[in-house]
């Protein structure tokens, strides 16, 4: 017995330890016994660099996060004593919080917690609505009348709003602390508008429609209608607009139609100031430079319906999520329309419907994804198998099956989740202290 | 002549033996070297003389002569042979017999000693000294001893002279010549007298044994002096035969003599070649045309198994045993099973030797010798080579996303176009409009009545869909469409100039309203109707078709505004009907047939035989030359309109009735659901080429749906039946009591108890839906819980008839026609329930089977309720006038009506449970027609029509009640009897 003990503390492995985060160790080689587990090896770490607060961090063998112990990991993956493992660590995502829950009358199609301070919501009512951090309702108008699917907020003006709503427009509003004022309508599609986002230097906007239409868009509020009115709606204005002629919102047209899929888009993005990423349910992840207005690259996937569509910052990897319950990660760096650019598949026990991106640059692997089931789930790219962590939303409000998530945003150390029951907000510590 | 032969045939033959004997003599004579003979030689050869004499014992009297002179120079040779027994009588080697006088014949005999079997009876234990046995001598050639004695000692050889010794010891002594040489003792050995005395015998040809006498006195037995025959046995005289030839012989002999002389008979015939026997080869005939007869079988050579006593490892397990046991005897590998037994003579009978022999006796007898070639096939080869599953992605896998209905049954449900949209409609009345990628609902139109059917326009330059409720056709537009679009569906629908009407006129009325917002144009059918179970498109979105639940088909074309139905009159009541994608044909399901006719030739193309007994649905190909249909006995049929008008494959693979099918629009797919709350997906490839059949494979069961509905509804109605015929006659009491508290709670209780009972039955009768039967029947019952519910029923009735005797006995003693009128009711209502009810009560002790335990329910409910009905109804009589009026108008409107009807509604209801043509799903027979009476008489009219024609509006759901029409009726016609 003893000896066997003894074995097993004596049986070391040795380690070389890296990192990215701001706590490096120098780079040498340790000894480390076989039974150490996570926690052992978060105090070295922690002790190594006499840190003055404990700070927790997981451990990645190989692209998977070390659950066992090191010992049985090796003995797992029929690794020998005598190969070094490089393992490298990262900060731990502590059990995020629910802080708060903010009951909508409708779905919540789609969330942004970018603005600080506050959170904006979009409904299927066709309302938006703003929180502030103590869950006041800060601003409550209605914007669409149909179905809003998702908005895109400013975070440079604070008080500007784009939404994409199913009755065909989207619209860039400015919303007051008292009042909405719709600034311009954006004419385009002829089905609903399934999404609209932002560039990063927010001068342009680009909506993506079921009509297989991409629309590129600025940001500037045009002094008259460029788009003219269609017959059935100016019947119906007729009356009003002798009443309020200046403060009707401005009917917009885009700068660019970007035309190359065959089905429903999706999501559109942009990647940079011109470039421009998108995916439908044509099962296909395109690439567009918005400037020409061409598909630079076209990612054919094999029968995926694409739901969402995230780039991390480094600009080189997008994720897809699709309808066969995967998020797909997309290297954009290979050449061509190839097909072997898939780097890995995180497989979900329900349909995926949202990606969020982790904020900080520290843990720019760090990606949430809110699926039907109501789990929103982080994961880390590194670690593709198993998420490195989960929750539930609205753990005591409706049925099992009816509590979908339908827009996740992770900004500011908190997720915003919104979906069928409503509106939550979830804190992650991700040990920035 | 032939005399003469024979005689010389015998004399030959007499005479070679003596020549024989002659020459033995002369050879005897003329031997130079003796041998030593042995005695039994020459007895056995003169013996064989005496036998071969004896082998001619005919002897003619010609011959008589000859004999006499044998016998006289056999007596010569006796003569002698006495003489020389008188000179060597010393010599004698052989015991010498007494001659003695015989005290019973009077002669003398021969006694000879007896032997005595010890040592000097037997030669073979004298003593010689060489014991080597009858071994070569030349063996000890060389050596100087000839052998070894008793002891072992050598035997030296005895020393010989050479020639001139031998020839002086035959000069000197005498007995030198009657000496042998003795090979054993390899010396000369002096013959004894007696030796010499047989070899002299042998010499002269006499018998060896020196007693023998040949010339013995004969004696005479029978003939001689004194034995003549004094009296012949007959007197008879000699017959002439004796002495004349014989009559047949010279007929016989002149046949031969006549043959010869014409030359048929040549008697010294040459001989030639070809009279001469021929040998022939009999394998050497040509081989005939018959086939040759089966060789026998070669039985293989007897394994270790079949041994008595086999090796362990040649046991049979149990296992095995138990194995071999189950096979039919026929496909056993080996027709034995191996036994062990310790030695042979512990090894039973052979049991099968009967049989065994029965079956060779099989085999010989007519049945020829056939060897039965055994197919061992695997089953799983039999099943067809299939692509796996997982090749023929993408399908269906898994449950995405759940739209829930609040309320009501979804019986419809519709994708757009686009496949972004999904319509639903439920039995409440409600259509809801939903996003399909998320499952939101996105609008809601709320109807009066429940959703028949409907269906989006094909289109895609307009957007609008088409809803079936209650006779009329609602087209509705979504919202949320891009101005063109919804300007077109819009002109469309309701263009603001109206087309010319048609020449024929239609009943089926369009009413555009484009103000209202639920339709913007309405199609109503001609009224009652019934509701539209389907809606179905042409391919190019301008003509529709709808199937009203009464059997009416109508064709509408939206372009024209114009509806007209296609047949004047059709063969049984069509269940669904569907366009062809690409030609002008025109499919038409009925219950158990598909016919296809040609529209623009108006004329019948095909009649299709699913072979299935009542279609529930069908849906085309995309190509449009196949056709699959499912139906509620579960089968599924696959047609190739091609090809003949049975179908291509048949499947059945539901637990359940197919409730509906549909092929996937563009992937080769189909899909089916059933009342087994599961979904199974096909692939479905169908090939360009003719010559390739459609490849079906099943690819998925999706169980996302739970069962929930059952039979409560129907046993709901059966106890509500005996309960309002117990509680009227209950509240009736209670009147008579005058409301007094006395009688009010001991028969409340009884009541609630009866309430409770009743209520506790309705979950009793379990049924399952039998595919054979085409029916649901009932499985399991409780029958002590049945029995207990009619026991108590039946006395709940006794002790209402109780209370209501006492009542009219004690308190309203004044004989009037009310009293009795009430007391006979009384007695006949409980008289007729209890006889009623006792019936099924006693099939319920016997417990004979669960169909027993319920069959008489139905009956019993149905009476009970006639008999309190006729209660009530005299009592109204009476109470309304004295004389007798035949109205039917005074009983509408008011309770005897309700009561009537719920008893009718309720023996419907109870046959239905009771016979087992009904379905599962007959769970429609809502509580609107037991409702309470203010809801009858309210405003909505639509309880009374339903009330009224509640068989129409069964029938209506696809139900087989016909047959429950007439016990229905005759209800109805005892009430009016009564009334």
């Amino acid at each position: 017995m003893a000896s066997s003990s003894n074995d097993s503390s004596r049986v070391s492995h040795p380690v070389v330890l890296s990192t990215q985060t701001p706590y490096p160790l120098p780079s040498q080689k340790f000894m480390i016994p076989a039974n150490w587990k996570r926690y052992q090896l978060s105090q070295l770490i922690n002790k190594a660099l006499s840190l003055p607060k404990p700070i927790p961090f997981d451990f990645l063998v190989r692209g998977e996060v070390l659950r066992t112990s090191l010992g049985e990991w090796c003995a797992e993956h029929g690794l020998l004593e005598e190969e070094t493992l490089e393992i490298e660590y990262i900060q731990s995502v502590m059990p995020p919080q629910r802080m708060s829950d903010i009951p909508h009358e409708d779905w919540v199609s789609s969330v942004s917690c970018g603005l600080q301070g506050h959170f904006v919501t979009a409904s299927y009512d066709g309302y938006i609505r703003t929180f502030d951090y103590s869950q006041n309702m800060v601003a409550n108008c209605q914007l669409h009348a149909a179905p809003i699917t998702s908005v895109c907020v400013f975070p440079s003006d604070s008080t500007l709003i784009a939404t994409s709503s199913q009755d065909l427009t989207a619209q860039i509003s400015r919303i007051d602390s008292a009042a909405v004022q719709p600034l311009a309508t954006l004419h385009l599609h002829t089905s609903p508008v399934s999404s609209i986002a932002s560039s990063l230097s927010e001068k342009h906007l680009i909506t993506a429609s079921w009509d297989a239409l991409i629309g590129v868009w600025d940001t500037s509020i045009p002094s008259s209608d460029e788009v003219a009115a269609d017959q059935v709606q100016a019947e119906r204005k007729s009356k009003k607009r002798k009443v309020d002629e200046s403060d009707r919102p401005k009917r917009k047209a885009p700068i660019a139609v970007l035309k190359s899929h065959t089905a429903r888009v999706s999501k559109a993005i942009f990647t940079g100031d011109k470039n421009a990423l998108s995916c439908g349910f044509d099962s296909t992840v395109r690439t567009w430079d918005t400037e020409i207005g061409i598909c630079t690259n076209t990612i054919i996937a094999s029968e995926k319906p694409f739901l969402d569509l995230a780039v991390l910052q480094t600009g080189n990897t997008a994720l897809a999520a699709s309808t066969d319950r995967t998020v797909t990660i997309y290297d954009l760096t290979a050449d061509g329309a190839s097909l072997s650019s898939t780097v890995g598949t995180l497989v979900h026990p329900s349909t995926p419907s949202c990606i969020a991106l982790s904020p900080r640059s520290s843990s720019s692997q760090q990606i949430a994804t809110g699926s039907y089931d109501g789990v929103v789930r982080i994961w880390d790219l590194r670690s593709t198998k198993a998420a490195i962590s989960s929750f539930k939303a609205w753990e005591n409000k409706g049925r099992d099956g009816s509590r979908k998530i339908l827009g996740l945003d992770w900004a500011n150390g908190v997720i915003g989740i919104g979906g069928e029951c409503g509106f939550e907000v979830w804190r992650v510590d991700e040990g920035s202290s | 002549m032939v005399a003469v032969t024979t005689s010389k045939d015998t004399r030959k033959r007499k005479q070679a033996p003596q020549e024989e004997v002659t020459n033995e003599r002369n050879g005897l004579n003329s031997a130079s070297n003796f041998e030593m003979h042995s005695d039994d030689e020459d007895g056995e050869e003169i013996g064989s003389d005496d036998g071969e004499v004896e082998d001619f014992p005919e002897i003619d009297v010609a011959s008589d002569s000859e004999e006499d002179e044998e016998s006289e120079e056999e007596d010569e040779e006796e003569d002698e042979s006495e003489e020389g027994d008188s000179d060597d009588s010393d010599l004698h080697i052989f015991p010498k017999p007494k001659t003695i006088v015989s005290d019973i014949t009077g002669r003398p005999k021969r006694v000879y000693p007896e032997i005595e079997p010890d040592y000097d009876s037997d030669s073979s234990t004298e003593d010689t000294p060489n014991r080597v046995g009858d071994v070569p001598m030349h063996w000890y050639d060389d050596l100087p001893h000839i052998g070894y004695d008793i002891n072992g000692k050598q035997v030296l050889r005895p020393a010989r002279g050479d020639e001139l010794d031998k020839f002086l010891k035959t000069v000197d002594d005498p007995d030198a010549w009657t000496s042998a040489f003795d090979k054993n003792m390899q010396g000369d050995k002096a013959l004894s007298p007696q030796e010499l005395d047989i070899i002299r015998r042998l010499y002269e040809g006499e018998n060896p044994d020196a007693q023998y006498d040949p010339y013995e006195p004969t004696i005479e037995w029978f003939t001689g002096k004194g034995k003549e025959e004094v009296m012949p046995l007959s007197a008879a005289p000699e017959p002439k035969r004796r002495w004349i030839g014989s009559k047949w012989e010279k007929k016989k002999i002149m046949k031969i003599v006549r043959a010869i002389r014409q030359g048929r008979i040549i008697p010294n015939k040459p001989k030639t070649k070809e009279s001469k026997f021929q040998f022939y080869s009999i394998w050497s005939e040509p081989p005939s045309s018959h086939p040759p007869p089966l060789p026998a079988p070669k039985p293989s050579l007897p394994t270790n198994s079949e041994s008595y006593n086999p090796p362990e490892e040649y046991l049979p397990t149990d296992a095995e045993r138990a194995e071999w046991q189950a096979t039919d005897p026929e496909d056993r590998e080996r027709d034995y099973l191996p036994q062990k037994y310790s030695s042979l003579r512990l090894v039973p009978g052979y049991d099968q030797f009967i049989k065994e022999r029965f079956n060779r006796q099989l085999d010989l007898y007519l049945a020829p010798r056939i060897q039965r070639t055994k197919i061992n096939i695997d089953p799983n080869t039999l099943i067809p080579k299939l692509p796996s599953p997982s090749s023929l992605k993408p399908f269906p896998m898994y449950k995405s996303l759940t739209f829930t209905h609040a309320r009501g049954r979804v019986r419809a449900l519709s994708i757009s176009p686009d496949g972004a949209w999904a319509l639903s409609g439920d039995e409440d009345g409600v259509v809801s409009l939903w996003e399909v990628n998320v499952g939101k609902e996105i609008k809601r139109w709320k109807f009066e009545s429940k959703i028949g059917s409907l269906d989006w326009c094909p289109r895609s330059d307009v957007t609008y869909f088409v809803v079936g409720v209650d006779d009329t056709l609602h087209f509705i537009i979504p919202p949320n469409l891009p101005s063109a679009i919804f300007s077109a569906t819009q002109s469309s629908l309701a263009p603001p100039t109206l087309p010319p009407p048609s020449a024929i006129p239609s009943p089926v009325k369009w009413v555009s309203d484009s103000s209202s917002d639920l339709s913007i144009l309405k199609v109503e059918l001609p009224p009652s109707s019934g509701t539209p179970t389907q809606i179905t498109w042409h391919r190019r979105g301008d003509y529709m078709s709808t199937v009203s639940s009464g059997g009416g088909v109508w064709i509408h074309q939206i372009s024209r505004r114009h509806s007209q139905a296609p047949f004047k009159k059709v063969r049984g009541s069509v269940q669904l009907v569907l366009f062809h994608p690409t030609k002008p044909h025109f499919f038409v399901a009925t219950q158990q047939y598909v016919r296809i006719y040609n529209l623009s030739e108006q004329k019948l193309l095909k009649t299709l035989m699913p072979g299935i007994r009542w279609i529930s649905s069908m849906d085309v190909h995309p190509s449009g030359d196949h056709l699959i249909v499912g139906g509620y006995d579960r089968k599924l049929c696959w047609f190739d309109l091609e090809l003949s008008d049975k179908p291509y494959k048949v499947m059945r693979y539901h637990a359940k009735a197919i409730r509906s099918l549909h092929f996937h629009p563009t992937y080769p797919l189909f899909a089916s659901s059933s009342d087994d709350g599961a979904i199974q997906i096909f692939h479905a490839r169908v090939y360009n080429d003719l010559m390739t059949d459609p490849l079906i494979v099943p690819l998925k069961i999706l169980r996302g749906h739970t069962v929930k509905d059952g039979l409560g509804v129907l046993q709901w109605t059966g106890n509500m039946s005996i309960l309002c015929a117990s509680t009227s006659l209950m509240l009736r009491t209670i009147a008579l009591w005058e409301r007094s508290k006395k009688v009010i709670v001991p028969l409340g209780i009884l009541c609630l108890g009866h309430w409770a009972f009743l209520y506790r039955g309705m979950f009793l009768v379990s049924a399952s839906w039998d595919p054979t039967a085409n029916a649901c029947i009932v499985d399991a019952t409780n029958p002590s819980l049945l029995t207990i519910t009619f026991f108590y029923t039946m006395g709940f009735d006794l002790i209402i008839l109780l209370f209501t005797m006492f009542a009219l006995m004690g308190k309203h003693s004044a004989r009037t026609d009310l009293w009795k009128l009430l007391f006979t009711d009384g007695l006949v209502y409980f008289v007729v329930t209890f006889t009623t009810n006792s019936l099924p009560a006693i099939l319920n002790v016997l417990n004979l089977n669960t169909m027993m335990n319920v069959i008489a329910t139905v009956p019993a409910a149905a009476v009970s309720s006639i008999a309190a009905c006729r209660a009530v109804i005299r009592l109204q009589e009476f109470a309304s006038a004295e004389v007798y009026v035949h109205s039917t108008s005074q009983m509408s409107g008011n309770n005897v009506v309700i009561a009537a009807r719920r008893s009718m509604a309720a023996a419907k209801a109870k046959h239905g449970m009771a016979r087992p043509e009904i379905r599962v799903t007959t769970e429609h027979i809502t509580m609107e027609e037991f409702s309470s009476p203010t809801e009858v008489a309210s405003p909505y009219s639509k309880t009374e029509r339903r009330t009224s024609s509640s068989s129409d509006d069964l029938e209506s759901e696809g139900m087989p009640y016909v047959q429950f029409a007439k016990p229905v009726r005759n209800v109805e016609k005892d009430i009016s009897d009564y009334a």
